[in-house]
């Protein structure tokens, strides 16, 4: 469907003046997030199928680094990024690579035996444990100091509709796996559903109170109660959607009636990206995660003159520099998206406290393998952005091949969850990575 | 102030007055005029200065008595006691208060009334299901189409059996589904069909596997219901919830795959409304797919039953906000769905046209009448002149009618009484819903003042399935069975009598009523009051025949005898005599009110105090008939009870659970007990049979039914329509032999026929 116009057109044209829908941030009506302390928030984003290393990883090491060519679009924030070379997933058993690579990412630990089977290996059911996302929400839930209305938000952007290990990152618990929301509008509905609707009805009502009131006056006098008790009841909603509005939060204005599908990702991102910095700026919730695609993932970048889906692309061999360069581009797009938010967050004040939302915003992008073609779950593209207590950006650290639990044990920590070990205990061991 | 009552309460108005009390009587109208009717008006109907509202309502005679006494007249509190009080609020009653007065000299007039909840959601979902184009019949094949393949990826080539599966219960334990055909570690299974809704409400969905499975219900897209795809070999329960409407049939599909898993089983399981959690059973599934269906699930406040029957003669804050809401619920899914309902895209030349034109059918089937050239500007071609976008414009335009009175009010039209407005009541009144294409074509070529046509028309409506939940509705609220969520027994007395065998009874009750209305060819009501045999499965039979062999499929009912010579069709049904009864014991006077009131029309006022039934304070040598002779003993009590113990202990042959028996303890019971008809005649009467004769050989309790009948199905008072109108009503359910489907027809066509509210001059 083509993009037609944003909500705001939408209500102008009913008679709603934006004017009258002020975006009001942090009111505690819906968050209900503390007064005190800093909020601290994480985002987790994913995105498949591996990197191209030698287009990743960056010149340099230390303070003293150049990004490289798929991280160019971070170039205006590169005080802010941390770049994690040598850390590997080092889950093995059951379930192929793409599965452990994706629902080990952010477990840690392994999957079940189980009915699905992959290209190669073993069939594998769920991932064993919870996700650090979920394990640090929790952390903060339990807290009334930190808690939220959510707690967590999981978006996705094109994730398809299949849940199975490929699919999902992000564990509750044991087999209990968290399905994104890659749908903007049911994402809307989610955060503001009352409000949309509340909205909507309210832009028709003075003109079911006309109608009522020109069949009452048709009527013969003992007839007119109903209608007038109607007429009555729809002025006193008018009266209090309309109240309703003013204490109301709202979301972002999103472009009406753009469909779920490959050609709209660029939109369906954006849309996803806005909704997640919103729902930052009203506390709704302190974790989030932003999952493009799935492991395996088969995007069309029409957009990007690409023919050929991600997948098929990232099983060429090296040498065929249509498919090196494509993936190249590809992986640009995604840390594009990434900039976008990262663009967002810091532009967007923190409505509570100092600075602005990307201050006090820890981004970490990863990814479900090493590099596509050998289907290496060594050197994950892993990088962070933002800031975290105990974590120094504007730096580039090769770790020479630490497992990635130890990563995560390290997100924990910067939320204050000193976790001795975190999914496989094996893989745990000396505890948190130094990323000071 | 303590007063010594001279009369002997409600025996007033069942016994022809004494002198005393029609000198009492005189009196109250003497005090009346002098003390009253100055501020309530000579007949109780107000006083524009002083007290302006009518003067009715339901407390008993003892009630106002007492309470004119304390505080009448108002400027004089004391003026007006004892005995002046008493006689003063039995003229009152008789005169103006009581309902049955109100009535008597106010009689009822058609009224302005919206939408009942059931109409607004029954005529939202058809609207959209027209823009589709139309119902579907429910076929006669049950069971779900199943295709069995010999691999775990549903590959086509690998398809190894084609079959109809009764229901989904399979426990392959170690083996393949089909030993030989299908390999035990890899193969699957995908069912399609349909499942056919009962009841309208929530479901709880489940489906219980070790393996890998999904299920999709009343969607076309992907978007699953139930999604246990990966699985590790550990038996899981999948469960999500839906709302359906009853009579129409939702697509479902179910995949299920075993992958190197140990053990392979899959169950299809459902928690119907009023029902417990078991295998979706045949009846409800059927091998084609059809269309999904909208269903609404916006809460409705409970409509206004104070005349006896549902209809929509309140507005309330909770009903006018559900019916935006609902209409919001329907416009949002057309735009979730658009390109289902306006194919093409919108950069199409001619989209938005086509966008616009489906509005206009739209309204047009909402407003059940052409578009006036102010709607067609207000309803279409507004919004599509301030939206550029169609999407936008569809939205716009479905939410203005849908939430227009002109779809909410359907009695109120904007124009006299036309071909359209017969159509629209025809269809209310059969299936609670709008149109169907056939009779607006009637209505377009202007024949429906043809009686004939409309009866052919009423007759043809009333195939539809919503033609069939209707009357079941009726048949619930006839029986006072709507709200029997909590029925439940003491569990040691009786044993067995679970949830499961409650909701049986709710089926057998549906399927003996669907089968002499439906199935029969005389459709005869008398069978539904006569009949000596009810609906079983294997369980009911199991618990009301110990000890009897349950022949055929133990999920399906079937029609078994029981106990020869005791039963009396709906009367003796165990779902309402158990409906009627204690925890422990049955309840004569309940089931007394019940035959009264509902089965022989006749009229009782409410008891002139509460009195609670406490069985152990009597002592325990009396039978319970006993206990509650000596109870309702008192002369005043007598002027009703004397009408309900008898027809109450006729069914005391029927325990709680609605069992039969013929002792009580150690004693025998006696059902026999003089009974005084409305006429003054007395019999002996000593079983439900001969209830079932008096309610069909009595004019005033056949005229009764046809009363309830005919103001459920059109939510209109019958009296509005003349007297002569509802005897020839009356006399045609007796000239065709008491057919059911023959009543509904004209009681639905005399609707058809009423002229709209009187406009303004």
């Amino acid at each position: 469907m083509k993009p037609t116009q944003n909500r705001r057109d939408f209500l102008r044209k009913l008679g709603v003046t934006p004017a009258a829908l002020p975006f009001l941030t942090g009111l505690p009506s819906l968050g209900y997030g503390s007064a005190c302390g800093r909020r601290q928030r994480l985002v987790i984003m994913f995105s498949p199928n591996g990197t191209i290393p030698s287009k990743y990883w960056p010149e340099g090491e230390g303070g003293d680094f150049k990004l490289s060519e798929i991280l160019e679009p971070l170039q205006p924030w590169k005080s802010h990024v941390l770049q994690l070379k040598g850390i590997h997933n080092k889950i093995k058993g059951d379930g192929d690579r793409h599965m452990r690579g994706m629902s080990c990412l952010l477990t840690g630990t392994e999957l079940f035996p189980g009915n699905v089977q992959g290209g190669s290996d073993t069939p594998a059911g769920w991932a064993k444990g919870i996700s650090i996302d979920q394990e640090i929400k929790n952390f903060l839930q339990n807290d009334p100091k930190t808690r939220t209305r959510f707690g967590s938000l999981e978006f996705g952007v094109g994730v398809s509709d299949r849940a199975d290990p490929w699919t999902r990152m992000s564990y509750a618990g044991p087999n209990q796996p968290v399905a994104p929301t890659d749908d903007p509008y049911q994402m809307y509905r989610k955060l503001y559903g009352q409000f949309r609707e509340r909205e909507d009805i309210l832009s028709i009502l003075d003109e079911v109170h006309q109608d009522l009131k020109s069949l009452s006056g048709k009527l013969a006098k003992e007839d007119r109660e109903l209608l007038g008790n109607h007429m009555q009841l729809v002025r006193e909603m008018e009266k209090e959607f309309e109240a309703g509005k003013g204490q109301a939060t709202k979301g972002p204005a999103l472009q009406e009636g753009v469909d779920n599908q490959n050609d709209n990702l660029p939109q369906l991102s954006r849309m996803q990206v806005d909704l997640l910095v919103n729902s930052f700026t009203h506390d709704f919730a302190r974790v989030a995660t932003l999952q493009y695609t799935k492991s395996v993932g088969q995007a069309r970048m029409g957009w990007l003159n690409i023919q050929e889906s991600h997948h098929t692309l990232s099983h060429k061999p090296d040498k065929d520099l249509d498919a090196f360069q494509w993936l190249t581009q590809i992986n640009t797009w995604f840390a594009g998206e990434l900039a976008y938010l990262v663009q967002r967050l810091a532009e967007t004040p923190d409505p509570h406290g100092e600075g602005n939302l990307l201050d006090n915003t820890l981004i970490l992008w990863g990814n479900e393998l090493g590099k596509g073609n050998s289907h290496t779950l060594d050197n994950i593209p892993f990088t962070l952005v933002g800031s975290a207590p105990g974590i120094r950006t504007g730096q580039a650290l090769d770790l020479k091949g630490e497992a990635h639990n130890r990563l995560l044990l390290s997100l924990a920590h910067a939320f204050g969850h000193n976790l001795q070990t975190f999914g496989n205990p094996q893989l745990s061991e000396h505890g948190p990575l130094d990323l000071s | 102030m303590k007063c010594l009552s001279p009369y002997l309460g409600l025996a007033l108005f069942f016994s022809p007055l004494s002198t005393q009390a029609a000198e009492n009587l005189e009196n109250g109208k003497n005090v009346w005029d002098k003390q009253c009717a100055q501020c309530h008006g000579p007949m109780g109907q107000g006083v524009k200065e002083a007290y302006k509202d009518p003067l009715t309502g339901d407390w008993p005679i003892h009630k106002l008595a007492s309470y004119i006494d304390k505080n009448m007249p108002e400027e004089k509190p004391g003026d007006c006691v004892c005995k002046d009080a008493q006689d003063v609020a039995h003229y009152m009653f008789g005169a103006f208060y009581s309902p049955e007065a109100w009535l008597r000299i106010n009689p009822p007039r058609t009224t302005p009334s919206h939408l009942t909840s059931r109409q607004i959601e029954e005529s939202l979902s058809d609207v959209l299901a027209n823009l589709r184009g139309g119902l579907v019949q429910v076929p006669k094949e049950r069971g779900l189409q199943g295709t069995y393949f010999n691999d775990r990826n549903f590959n086509t080539g690998k398809i190894t059996i084609e079959r109809v599966d009764p229901s989904i219960r399979f426990d392959y334990g170690e083996n393949a589904p089909e030993e030989g055909k299908l390999g035990q570690d890899a193969f699957s299974v995908r069912w399609q069909g349909s499942l056919l809704a009962e009841e309208t409400g929530w479901y709880e969905i489940s489906l219980h596997s070790e393996n890998g499975c999904r299920l999709w219900l009343n969607e076309e897209d992907d978007k699953k219901l139930i999604d246990g795809w990966v699985a590790s070999g550990i038996m899981a329960e999948h469960s999500a919830r839906i709302r359906l409407l009853a009579g129409r049939l939702y697509p479902i599909r179910i995949d299920y795959f075993n992958f190197k898993g140990k053990t392979a089983s899959i169950h299809l399981l459902w928690t119907p409304p009023h029902g417990t959690k078991q295998i979706i059973p045949e009846r409800n599934l059927v091998p084609n797919r059809y269309r999904a269906t909208f269903v609404p699930t916006t809460p409705f406040p409970p409509d206004d039953t104070s005349g006896g029957y549902p209809r929509g003669t309140l507005v309330s804050r909770k009903w006018s906000e559900a019916a935006a809401f609902a209409a919001l619920e329907a416009a949002d899914y057309v735009i979730e769905n658009l390109r289902r309902f306006v194919p093409g895209k919108p950069e199409d030349k001619d989209y938005t046209e086509k966008a616009r034109k489906f509005c206009e059918t739209a309204a047009t089937l909402a407003f059940r009448h052409p578009l006036a050239p102010e709607q067609q500007e207000k309803y279409i071609q507004a919004p599509f002149s301030s939206f550029p976008a169609p999407a936008d414009a569809v939205k716009r335009s479905l939410l203005l009618t849908f939430s227009s009175p002109s779809f909410l009010y359907p009695n109120l039209l904007d124009t006299p009484t036309d071909h359209y407005s017969v159509a629209s009541r025809l269809s209310l009144a059969l299936n609670d819903s709008l149109p169907d294409k056939g009779i607006l074509g009637l209505a377009d070529r202007k024949l429906l003042d043809n009686p004939k046509i409309l009866q052919e028309q009423a007759r043809r409506m009333l195939g539809n399935e919503s033609a069939k939940t209707k009357l079941q509705d009726f048949f619930y609220h006839w029986l006072d069975l709507h709200n029997t969520v909590q029925l439940a027994k003491d569990k040691e007395t009786y044993p067995g009598f679970d949830a499961a065998v409650v909701a049986d009874l709710r089926t057998s009750l549906q399927d003996f009523i669907r089968h002499i209305a439906w199935e029969t060819e005389e459709a005869d009501f008398r069978q539904l009051l006569q009949a000596d045999y009810f609906y079983a499965n294997q369980r009911l039979a199991g618990y009301y025949l110990p000890g009897s062999e349950f022949k055929g499929n133990p999920t399906a009912f079937e029609p078994i005898p029981l106990d020869p010579g005791q039963r009396a069709g709906l009367l003796t049904h165990p779902y309402l005599l158990a409906q009627f009864a204690y925890a422990r014991t049955s309840s004569p006077i309940h089931r007394g009110v019940f035959l009264t009131r509902k089965v022989l029309g006749r009229r009782l006022q409410p008891p002139p105090e509460a009195v609670e039934f406490e069985e152990d304070k009597f002592p325990g040598h009396l039978t319970l008939r006993e206990k509650i002779e000596k109870l309702t003993s008192p002369k005043n009590c007598q002027g009703c009870h004397s009408i309900i113990n008898p027809l109450g202990f006729t069914l005391e042959n029927f325990d709680a659970v609605g069992r039969y028996r013929k002792t009580l303890g150690d004693k025998a019971i006696d059902t026999q007990a003089p009974y005084t008809t409305e006429t003054g005649k007395t019999l002996v009467i000593s079983s439900a049979k001969d209830i079932a004769g008096l309610a069909i050989s009595s004019p005033s309790a056949q005229k009764a039914f046809v009363k309830q009948l005919f103001q459920y199905y059109t939510k209109q008072p019958i009296e509005a329509f003349g007297s002569e109108a509802y005897s020839k009503l009356h006399q045609s359910f007796v000239d065709n032999k008491f057919n059911l489907r023959e009543l509904i027809v004209a009681a639905a066509v005399l609707y058809a026929q009423m002229p709209d509210l009187p406009q303004k001059p």
